[in-house]
């Protein structure tokens, strides 16, 4: 029997994330494999969110 | 429907980021994902925006859509102030949004 490969999730930061989202942030990634792609940073390389939101099973935006 | 996984939804509720609005339109297109967008709420105020015609020139005119209520609500005529770049059929309720979750193997909130 195979095992169960971990959902992949994505979490798209708008703005630095406060505590409390870090902390729900937290309870979203138990058991998943997670990634992160801050927005309010720089200047955003695109190319590499649009790949990584393709590559996950689920894009968590927040505020 | 069933949605399809090389389509990305935008749903834009924020009057904010219309850099990122574009950027991963054009990044999207450059990968060859097809782009659907929805705007809505105080989003609608990026309609006015100098290049919002570049977004409405990205997408098909079923694959881009504002809230007509929201656009109502921000003090715009729908029916007399049609954004550059759209036509009225791109006028929506928020049924659109139910299109863009059903179409859509890829969504994004911004």
């Amino acid at each position: 029997m195979s095992e169960e490969k971990p959902m992949k999730i994505l979490h798209v930061y708008r703005s630095e994330p406060s505590d409390d989202v870090k902390t729900l942030v937290n309870i979203l990634n138990r058991d998943r494999e997670a990634k992160e792609f801050k927005l309010y940073l720089g200047k955003p390389n695109y190319d590499m969110l649009v790949q990584m939101i393709f590559d996950a099973d689920q894009t968590v935006s927040w505020w | 429907m069933s949605a399809d996984p090389n389509k990305l939804g935008i749903f834009v509720t924020s009057p904010q980021h219309m850099d990122h609005l574009i950027g991963i339109a054009h990044a999207a297109v450059r990968a060859g994902k097809k782009v659907m967008v929805f705007l809505t709420f105080k989003s609608v105020h990026l309609t006015k925006h100098k290049d919002f015609i570049k977004l409405a020139n990205l997408c098909d005119v079923g694959d881009l859509a504002i809230c007509a209520d929201s656009y109502t609500c921000e003090g715009y005529d729908p029916e007399a102030d049609i954004p550059k770049g759209l036509v009225p059929s791109q006028m929506r309720t928020q049924a659109y949004h139910g299109a863009v979750l059903e179409e859509c193997g890829k969504y994004l909130v911004l």
